[in-house]
């Protein structure tokens, strides 16, 4: 298995050239020699995490980088990478790969913001958001059950933040829902002190959008 | 419509049907539900009524930080709440078994990180009380006075 999950997803997306290399030299992310292209071409002015690229004085980015960086659906989808799998997958397919332990051939990239380069900083076997590499485990899984029956019961993503259920929602419930409800309302403590975490299961319990699929 | 002699506030939270709390969390419910019962209505009716079950959130937690012990607890939260003193003999003497349990840094402990639970499990009570009571009314097909001390 490739160590470097990027350049899985670039190898089963056929390898696109999407920007063409106008040198030769080290890539400033992976650190390959070869082909390059300047980093003015592929980045923002407004990029910041040069700190986070290990051959930065390089200054350029080999094929395969320079797609991570560009690839516009990467970036603000859901996707889920294995070797020779790269799949932007909907709410509902993100909440079934969730609903098990993240393996360690496994990548789950999901942007909350859409603003930052998530999968260019992730390894195999977590879950890539906005701020933080989360490790998927068999109780994360359980909880996003939990979060899914209370969505499902009518509670929202911010009023799943909560230290108790809103009770605007709870009295619209019958006795036995609002029962399970308080019962299960403190099983998402966990998660509520470190909200990545709330932020991932809210992406997976969403409905999708008419216009589109994407988690 | 008669009130049976061991109403007290514990039994008002056991008849709301939710999963039953033990040890300090016991104590921190049943002391939130007879804050609620010794509520005065003439302060809390009316349009300061809409905010009653944010504010004793609120003063819940508030009144943790009055002392190490339970009494001064109950002693701030009736300040601040404009508690009236228990109106049955059974409540005062489950308040003051309550008061005089022992335990006193654990049940303030959960007070002030669990008040939003503990007063959301309150209001459940009082509204499945209330719906009861609404039933039988029905039932009896008679007319009697409102509930005006719990009237949520």
């Amino acid at each position: 298995m490739d160590d470097d999950p990027v350049r899985a997803a670039w190898e089963a997306s056929g390898s696109p050239v999407t920007i063409a290399p106008d040198g030769t030299g080290r890539c400033a992310r992976c650190g390959t020699a070869g082909p390059v292209t300047r980093w003015r071409d592929v980045l923002s002015a407004n990029f910041g995490d040069w700190d986070r690229l290990r051959w930065r004085d390089a200054g350029a980015f080999c094929p395969c980088c320079a797609w991570a960086f560009t690839c516009k659906p990467l970036r603000i989808r859901a996707h889920v990478i294995e070797p020779g799998r790269m799949e932007q997958v909907t709410p509902a397919g993100l909440l079934a790969v969730l609903s098990l332990p993240v393996s360690g051939s496994t990548l789950v990239v999901v942007p909350v913001a859409g603003k930052k380069h998530v999968a260019p900083w992730a390894p195999w076997g977590v879950v890539a958001t906005d701020h933080e590499q989360l490790a998927w485990t068999a109780d994360d899984a359980a909880r996003l059950a939990v979060l899914a029956g209370l969505r499902s019961a009518g509670f929202g993503e911010a009023s799943l933040a909560e230290a108790a259920p809103r009770w605007p929602i709870l009295r619209t419930l019958g006795a036995d829902d609002r029962a399970a409800v308080i019962a299960a309302w403190p099983g998402l403590l966990p998660w509520r002190q470190r909200p990545s975490y709330l932020a991932v299961a809210c992406r997976a319990t969403r409905k999708p959008k008419e216009d589109d699929a994407g988690a | 419509m008669p009130v049976p002699d061991d109403d007290t506030a514990a039994t008002m939270v056991d008849a709301a049907g939710l999963p039953p709390l033990e040890g300090p969390q016991r104590t921190a419910e049943v002391l939130t539900a007879m804050a609620h019962r010794c509520a005065d209505w003439d302060v809390w009716g009316g349009p300061r009524a809409i905010r009653y079950w944010d504010a004793l959130t609120s003063r819940v937690r508030q009144a943790c930080y009055a002392g190490p012990r339970l009494s001064l607890w109950w002693e701030r939260l009736t300040v601040q709440m404009s508690l009236t003193p228990p109106p049955r003999k059974a409540d005062r003497a489950l308040l003051a078994s309550l008061l005089a349990g022992g335990g006193d840094a654990a049940v303030l402990d959960v007070l002030r990180r669990e008040p939003e639970a503990l007063v959301l499990r309150v209001r459940v009570a009082a509204d499945t009380r209330r719906e009861a009571r609404a039933a039988r009314a029905a039932d009896d097909e008679t007319e009697g006075e409102p509930d005006a001390e719990l009237p949520f």
